[in-house]
């Protein structure tokens, strides 16, 4: 009975085992993408909400995050 | 009060009437002979018990009256019959040897729908379909003739039933009807293979035991029996796939102590972008799924009860996407095989729950399943943490049967089926393509069965009901009704099989058909859904005969199904936020015809080879005789597979070699492409080691061609992107059985 516990338990930790999302993104700027790295967890939600906010270029950007 | 406790005395008497019953395995041509050691799996029961070394049995548990069993031993042919229990009475069962299992290949007459349905039922355990393992179980069930699979990749599969899929599919999981979008091209079978014991097929509208909608037929799931009674048993598995780098593990435990009994199961895959022939992966083709099932019986002589629950959670990556106007090919391939989490992906969680009870009352038998489907389905488009939409799909079911024995010759059953779905949207996602919708099914239906020496015969009549109500900025309510009819005969003969049916069918249009409006990207277009639809309706004439020799079998099943106002998607010339329109039609008219056909070939002086080949055709035209449009190309399948019988720990069970031919598919509506033919082979080695615990190894590789080759139901196809290449996989499966104490 053990062992059963054991096997169960290991199927269980894996399966509900879950990681901080992280994503390399990027916005367009004219005819170039401009890389901005990797963004996560509540940074990436509102970097995908509200948009991500260049200071060099003081402009707001709708950023992609999708891998390519 | 008194009779409230009057009426709870009587149920309990009639359920607690305590009776054994005993009886004997012999030879069918000399009952002096025992069969020692034979199983008989008592269906309804989901008890299974062995004869002894003098094939004496024993069952306590099980209601009077007729019992449906299947009843196997080595070197004998194995039968499913109905068994009169009766209290003192020694029950005998009757074997014929033989030295092939032919007709458990190609058509089986052991499935639980077979005994109620005139047509031919496929019945196939998931080991048979699985003896070269495939990926996902919507591609094991593709090896049935007359089914396929579209889809978009290797984790999103749709069953296709002579040519029809979707809403026209209806899948149930033991009794309980599932619903999941199942409108949708990119909504895949919503079960995965863990704890499936068999799947059952009936293909058009054949059956009207199953509800409206089946136009294209039944796909029943049935779950691995109970451990048998006073005995423990369990697994591990586990399968690698090198071209996806996919694992998928599972773990199951059974216990069976007297009258309760316990199912439990765990899985999880894993995989990355699936290889294509030149070397690259198809970016973001990956997936991960894990799956959880319980199921505990209870029976008290004449009550059985089963209560089942499944879990599904799976994260699916649509390949494929792009916003460029010009298609890069290129764009949709990598050379870095990934399985990280991308978008554009699904999100699916399923939730199923179902109480079935089963009452054996003498000459009366009554089912009543209640169950409750609960399908969330995220799509995550654009925006990684935000999905573009969110739907959730409740579904409460009920499912009663009442089976009357009026004598040896007919029986008849009747039922009703009915389900209340509720279809809401979340108001914080981006889009809405179907609006929050209530839908009410009720259904009933009456089915004679008359059964007289070779012959069989059935008829029945069906009524459906179906009213929807949708809310929001799209109101619509509506009301559809159908009758239904199905009739035919059966004479099965032992060396001979003939089966003739006629039947109606019956499918009102879905919320999605009626009211679409937005974008699918799943499906990487803009539909438009059509109030003006009407019901569906279907005619099919199937016939099929079989002959079984001792060591051939051969079985030709042609069927004609002719549809009146099919609905279909026809895109138009406009293109609405880059992605092109399709609207909802329906056409006058529509005919699908064709054959599936096959052979089993185990010849006398090689007992360890088994030949087995299907042939699928279907063909499909409108009444201007117009092609159809998605239907799947022609097929042969072939399975050569050599049994070993070897001695000591180390055992080389078989070795299979499968191959597959499909034609080419050039019967196209204008907007569809050609399909060039194309070649699979798949070979693979299965092994144990015969240890107290015994371990399964399995070895191969699927496609050893790599051939690069297009389905023609695989909406990749328009963007090039071929299906998977070259895969070799490997597998061990650890099993352990205990026998218990029985008090």
């Amino acid at each position: 009975m053990k062992k059963i516990a054991f096997i169960f338990g290991v199927f269980g930790a894996i399966v509900l085992t879950s990681c901080d999302k992280c994503q390399n993104c990027h916005y367009d700027s004219g005819n170039q993408q401009v890389e901005i790295g990797e963004l996560c967890g509540d940074d990436l939600e509102d970097a995908e909400n509200l948009g991500y906010y260049d200071n060099e270029t003081d402009s707001l950007y709708e950023i992609h995050c999708e891998e390519h | 009060m008194k009779q409230l406790l009057l009426i709870l005395s009587l149920v309990y008497t009639l359920l607690s009437n305590a009776q054994t019953y005993q009886g004997k395995v012999v030879h069918h041509q000399d009952h002096e002979r025992s069969i020692p050691f034979a199983k008989l799996y008592f269906i309804d029961l989901g008890s299974t018990i062995y004869a002894d070394s003098t094939g004496f049995w024993e069952i306590s548990d099980a209601p009077a009256g007729t019992n449906h069993v299947i009843v196997s031993a080595v070197g004998f042919e194995t039968i499913h019959t109905d068994i009169e229990l009766v209290e003192g009475q020694l029950i005998l069962i009757e074997l014929s040897e033989t030295h092939h299992d032919l007709d458990k290949v190609i058509v089986s007459n052991n499935g639980w729908l077979h005994r109620e349905s005139i047509t031919n039922v496929e019945s196939q355990p998931l080991s048979e379909l699985n003896k070269i393992p495939n990926s996902t179980l919507g591609e094991a069930i593709a090896n049935i003739p007359g089914v396929y699979q579209s889809g978009i990749g290797a984790g999103l599969a749709k069953p296709v039933i002579r040519g029809l899929s979707g809403s026209r599919v209806v899948t149930y999981l033991n009794s309980l009807r599932i619903e999941n979008q199942q409108w949708g091209g990119d909504h895949g079978l919503p079960v995965t293979s863990l704890g499936i014991g068999s799947v059952e097929v009936i293909k058009g509208p054949s059956s009207l035991l199953f509800g409206a909608d089946a136009m294209g037929g039944v796909l029943y799931f049935v779950d691995e029996p109970y451990a048998e009674r006073n005995t423990m048993s369990g697994f591990v598995s586990s399968k690698f796939e090198h071209n996806s780098l996919g694992t998928s593990n599972q773990a199951g435990f059974r216990i069976s102590k007297n009258a309760i009994r316990l199912n439990l199961y765990g899985g999880y895959d894993n995989s990355a972008d699936y290889g294509i022939p030149n070397g690259n992966q198809i970016l973001n083709s990956r997936f991960k799924q894990s799956s959880a099932k319980v199921a505990l019986g209870y029976n008290k002589k004449k009550w059985v009860l089963n209560v089942r629950y499944n879990f599904y959670q799976g994260r699916l990556g649509l390949p494929g996407h792009t916003h460029d106007s010009i298609i890069d090919a290129s764009s949709f391939q990598t050379t870095t095989q990934n399985r990280k989490d991308n978008i554009p992906a699904q999100f699916v969680t399923n939730h199923f729950t179902s109480v079935e009870n089963k009452f054996f009352l003498g000459k009366h038998e009554l089912y009543i399943t209640l169950g409750n489907t609960n399908n969330a389905l995220k799509e995550f488009e654009e925006k990684f943490t935000i999905p573009e939409m969110v739907i959730n799909l409740n579904n409460s079911v009920y499912n009663a049967k009442w089976k009357i024995h009026f004598n040896k010759v007919f029986e008849l059953i009747v039922g009703s089926q009915g389900m209340y779905q509720i279809n809401k949207n979340d108001p914080a996602a981006e889009e809405e393509l179907i609006p929050d919708a209530k839908t009410l099914d009720v259904g009933g239906f009456a089915l004679l069965h008359a059964k007289w020496k070779e012959w069989r015969i059935q008829t029945g009549a069906r009524y459906d009901n179906r009213t929807i109500n949708t809310s929001g900025s799209s109101s619509f309510s509506g009301s559809y009704q159908g009758v239904n009819f199905s009739s035919g005969f059966a004479w099965i003969h032992e060396r001979s099989t003939l089966r003739f049916n006629v039947s109606s069918g019956y499918r009102a249009p879905t919320t999605s058909e009626l009211l679409s409006d937005g974008i699918h990207h799943g499906s990487a277009r803009y539909e438009i859904g059509n109030t003006t639809l009407g019901s569906e309706k279907a005619i099919q004439i199937d016939l099929s005969y079989g002959l079984h020799l001792e060591d051939f079998e051969l079985i030709i099943n042609p069927f004609f199904n002719q549809i009146y106002d099919y609905i279909y998607l026809q895109p138009n010339d406009s293109v609405i936020d880059g992605f092109k329109v399709y609207n909802y039609v329906q056409s006058p008219v529509s005919i699908l015809y064709g054959t599936d056909a096959g052979f089993h070939y185990h010849p006398h002086g090689a007992h360890w080879m088994h030949l087995e080949s299907s042939f699928s055709t279907l063909f499909a035209e409108d009444n201007n005789k117009q092609p159809l449009p998605m239907i799947p190309q022609s097929r042969i399948n072939s399975q050569l597979r050599f049994e070993f019988n070897m001695k000591g720990v180390f055992k080389i069970e078989d070795i299979v070699i499968q191959h597959s031919y499909y034609f080419k598919q050039n019967r196209l509506v204008d907007y569809e492409t050609f399909t060039a033919a194309y070649n699979l082979l798949n070979l693979g080695l299965n092994m144990k080691f015969d240890l107290q615990t015994p371990i399964y190894l399995g070895m191969g590789v699927r496609n050893v061609l790599n051939e690069t080759y297009y389905d023609h139901l695989s909406t990749l196809k328009y963007l090039a992107i071929p299906n998977a290449g070259i895969n070799a996989y490997f597998s061990v499966r650890i099993e352990f059985n205990k026998t218990l104490k029985k008090h």
